[in-house]
């Protein structure tokens, strides 16, 4: 009993690579779990599992989630501010973002806000390093982040209620049920956050001014299976926030920001033993509102609308050979409120092609091409290649790709400076990944090479207003390392966790590492356990950033360390089981900054409850 | 040893002559900025990198970010521009809300006004009173230039942003996406706007060189030179480069700039300018971000698309160079003290 508890604990506490099968022996039924899925459709390629349980321990925002547990890197304009993740010395709009599949990032920005994200309200959340377009399109290019919810038949009800409270007047409420029939299967979801973030600006005697957020959204999924080979998935999330943005010098105007975004999404699948169709139908509605001179009513906006259409064919032509077609369409229009950006509509039409072959159980390859057309600018043909080694100890995968981030809304369309002569950013790609896994061991390495061209950049004209340029170009090598060690004894558990990222991002016309992207970047997760008892300190490590392309010295931002402290009881009360969590953030009180002039909180406290039902 | 100490000696018998020459005043060794030019670095909007050089009046040196070395805290976000008095210096940063007063020969703060500013863009100071525009609010913010006191506001019609002095009154041109298209006369005496002149393009720019106002207008097509005297336009020239900005008017002289080119035209304005030379197209095509001339000597900057520090050059008029310096990021202005 106690065993059961502490090895799914054992399993749930930390990030893993997903161990791709080996071999042939793919079910169709796990291309429709996207979790699975995401691994078996790239096997020469790695995928990070975060998943249920790591999820509902934590307390905070995505971008602490993320910062945490994985080699991505983000810099955030104060905390809960706008925060914009590097992934692999990539830009903010290199890294996509999706959700059950379909690609999620603002048509208008091309990006996602870390910080304005709902992450909590999903069942796992997979990171897969390196270039996808030839799979997820566009924005693929450092790697992706999917957010998945998990539909499951025949499985008996679950209420989980997640309450905490912590300084700052930090508050949220996280509540999710899930049901399963023979036919059905149902989940829904809320959750609130809320937080006067109004923490002391160390050293600099005073507080953060104007910083408070708050963010509500809601959720539902459902399945029904209408016989043996058809089975319909419908997805729902939507999501409302209003960030007050803090201000860096005391006496700035006040402003905030409020972004709303509504998602649905259509899933039919259709299977018989070889074959496997999913057919998708989506709309995504996102809106944001500027308020440039709180506490007046002066603001200006966007929205933007989406619609997507998808068809997946998977086929298992032989045993060792599989073959999957894509078609897409997209439509989204897009339009400002006060802004410069005019009413302006993008289609987007894709057709993708992939297949791979084992020639033995243990050694295979995969290809795969897409072609993309769209009405404003030119799309460049991309490709994905690689070949994968599995064996009980060891698994090598190398993968080359090229990939694309089309220009957004804004980038084409705002008046004035939107540049109807852009091409896309591209980018070719090579990585290698070695995983060890030895008894309780569990090492992996991954190098690669990016290189980038025709990166975006707004800049000004000697006409005296700024315009988007393909201006850029960067190459990045790197290595991301993951080691994770445990020890089982009794009733005790220890392990060891550690991801390390070296990234060398190198700015083609100056030969400098690319601003606010760190060499390095370590986290480490110590995690003992004792019954039902636990306690992880965990260390986090960014190196030296440079905010000026020169690197010059003086504008540099000093590398910085954080310690956190994790504990959580078990607590059994006349049957009722729920757990405490009790989080110590920064408990170093260690003054970091990650972008210039924007102090980040000092040692705070939270605690959260949890009780499943 | 001797090649070390050499050098050495000959910097500190420099330091011994020029004291000894003037030697009549005791020497404030922190009265470091006597004569020269102070550079206005806006930094990166939102980033709170703002800064101030100093470049020495025989424009050999550069000493950046004064202000944060004098006074041991960041200057704010976005420093858009400032004016030197005989006394102080008031640095307008324009995204943190704020005035820094400093003292001109230490660069020591005085005061921070912070009374009353919503976004202010360009100041100017007039019988002992500081007359600052605002990007937020159609009008002008009066403060006492001694006491920084707040005085009042004075309404405009529409938001306006160079601001200058000549003779009885101050001249305050409306802003390029203002919706306006007039310079609105301030009357210093009673400090109303009292009139406003009408033009038929938007105001890019306006200068004077103490006797007129010369003012820079601009549509989609075309861009037009107008001199005003007292409160109307006496004279109008229309320029054949369509996108003309950055207008100084020195002496007799005027100065602007168009694409990569430096121009210069008689403020007779009995013909267009002519083409003084061009600068190297920039890295990022942000050349002339920062624009002056100084006794015929031209200030420039680009700004290197903000992602880098500025690269400023001094050229003379024959376009040869006399010396580049490293500013700081966003290099926006020059001040002549």
């Amino acid at each position: 009993m106690n065993k059961a508890i502490v090895y799914s604990l054992f399993f749930s506490t930390f990030s893993y690579i997903a161990y791709s099968q080996s071999n042939s022996s793919i079910e169709l039924d796990e291309l429709i779990i996207e979790k699975s899925k995401i691994s078996n459709q790239s096997k020469s390629q790695n995928s990070i599992v975060l998943n249920d349980s790591l999820v509902e321990n934590s307390v905070g925002t995505f971008t602490d989630f993320l910062q945490k547990n994985t080699t991505l890197y983000f810099k955030e304009n104060g905390y809960g501010m706008v925060s914009s993740p590097s992934f692999r010395g990539t830009t903010s709009q290199q890294t996509s973002v999706l959700w059950n599949g379909i690609k999620i990032n603002s048509a208008l920005l091309g990006q996602t806000d870390f910080n304005s994200t709902a992450f909590k309200s999903y069942d796992n959340i997979v990171v897969k390093p390196g270039g996808g377009s030839v799979l997820y399109g566009s924005s693929a290019i450092g790697g992706t982040i999917h957010l998945n919810n998990q539909l499951q038949f025949n499985k008996i009800t679950e209420n989980e209620i997640q309450l905490n409270y912590g300084s700052f007047n930090t508050q949220g409420i996280h509540y999710k049920i899930s049901t399963g029939f023979d036919k059905f299967a149902v989940n829904a979801h809320f959750g609130y956050n809320k937080s006067d973030n109004d923490y002391e600006w160390i050293g600099k005697n005073r507080k953060n001014i104007n910083g408070q957020f708050f963010n509500t959204d809601f959720g539902a999924e459902l399945a029904y299976k209408v016989n043996t080979k058809n089975t319909i998935e419908f997805y729902s999330s939507s999501y409302n926030d209003d960030r007050h943005f803090a201000l860096q010098t005391p006496y700035q105007t006040k402003t905030k920001y409020q972004n709303n975004y509504n998602r649905n999404l259509l899933k039919w699948h259709y299977k018989t033993n070889r074959f496997l169709n999913t057919f998708y139908a989506a709309n995504i509605k996102e809106s944001y509102s500027y308020f440039d001179q709180l506490p007046t009513n002066s603001k200006s906006g966007g929205k933007a609308n989406t619609l997507y259409f998808k068809n997946e064919s998977f086929y298992n032509v032989l045993q060792n050979f599989k073959l999957s077609g894509f078609l897409e369409y997209q439509k989204t229009t897009g339009e400002g409120q006060g802004s410069g950006l005019p009413f302006s509509t993008q289609e987007i039409f894709a057709v993708s092609v992939l297949g791979n072959y084992d020639f033995t159980n243990r050694l295979g390859i995969e290809v795969g091409a897409k072609n993309e057309m769209a009405k404003d600018y030119e799309n460049p043909f991309l490709f994905s290649a690689g070949l994968y080694y599995n064996t009980e100890l060891y698994q090598l995968k190398v993968n080359s790709s090229k990939n694309y981030r089309i220009p957004t809304f804004n980038d084409l369309y705002w008046q004035q400076g939107g540049n109807l002569n852009l091409k896309p950013e591209t980018s070719h790609q090579f990585d290698i990944n070695h995983n060890f896994k030895y008894k309780s061991v569990t090492f992996n390495i991954s190098t690669y090479y990016t290189s980038i061209t025709n990166m975006i950049r707004w800049i000004p004209t000697n006409a005296g207003f700024w315009e988007a340029n393909n201006v850029d170009e960067v190459t990045i090598y790197g290595a991301d390392v993951f080691l994770n060690l445990k020890k089982q004894w009794n009733n005790h558990l220890v392990q060891f966790n550690s991801n390390y990222g070296y990234t060398r991002s190198i700015d083609k016309k100056t030969e400098k590492q690319l601003t606010y992207t760190p060499l390095h970047k370590f986290n480490v997760q110590l995690f003992y356990g004792y019954k039902n008892f636990s306690i992880v300190p965990s260390f986090l490590y960014v190196d030296e950033i440079f905010t000026t392309a020169s690197n010059d010295k003086a504008s540099a931002l000093d590398a910085y360390g954080i310690v956190d402290i994790d504990i959580q009881q078990k607590i059994k009360f006349k049957k009722n089981p729920f757990i405490i969590n009790l989080k110590i953030k920064n408990a170093a009180n260690t003054v970091y900054t990650n972008m210039p002039e924007r102090v980040m909180p000092g040692r705070n406290y939270h605690i959260q409850l949890i009780k499943k039902f | 040893m001797k090649k070390i100490l050499a050098p050495m000696f000959a910097v500190t018998l420099l330091y011994s002559c020029s004291n000894s020459d003037d030697n009549t005043v005791p020497v404030n060794p922190d009265e470091k900025y006597l004569d020269g030019i102070f550079v206005s670095n806006e930094g990166n909007f939102t980033k709170g990198n703002a800064s101030t050089s100093y470049i020495n009046n025989g424009l050999t040196t550069i000493t950046n970010d004064i202000f944060t070395t004098t006074n041991g805290r960041a200057l704010g976000d976005v420093s858009q521009s400032m004016v030197v008095t005989d006394k102080y210096v008031y640095i307008v940063v324009n995204n943190s809300n704020t005035i820094e007063v400093v003292n001109k020969k230490t660069f020591k703060s005085v005061y921070t006004i912070t009374q009353g500013l919503s976004s202010p863009r360009y100041a100017v100071v007039k019988n002992n009173k500081l007359y600052v525009t605002s990007l937020n609010k159609a009008s002008v913010n009066v403060y006492n230039a001694e006491t920084f006191a707040f005085i009042k506001e004075i309404e405009l019609n529409h938001t306006s942003e160079n601001i200058v002095v000549v003779g009885d009154y101050i001249y305050t041109a409306n802003g390029f996406y203002s919706g306006g298209m007039a310079i609105e006369v301030i009357n210093p005496a009673n400090d109303t706007n009292t009139v406003d002149i009408a033009f038929d393009k938007a105001i890019s720019g306006i200068s004077t060189n103490g006797q007129f106002v010369y003012a820079l207008s601009a549509n989609a097509t075309t861009t037009s030179v107008s001199v005003v005297n007292n409160t109307s336009i006496t004279a109008t020239k229309v320029l054949d480069q369509p996108i003309a900005r950055n207008i100084v008017a020195e002496g007799s002289n005027l100065y602007y700039t168009a694409g990569t080119g430096v121009y210069k035209m008689s403020n007779s304005l009995t013909a267009a300018g002519t083409k003084l030379f061009d600068v190297a197209q920039g890295a990022d095509f942000s050349v002339f971000y920062g624009f002056n001339v100084i006794n015929g000597t031209i200030f420039t900057s680009d700004a290197n698309g903000f992602v880098d520090n500025s690269k400023i050059v001094i050229y003379k008029e024959d376009g040869s160079v006399v010396k580049e310096f490293a500013g700081g990021i966003g290099t926006n202005g020059f001040y002549k003290f």
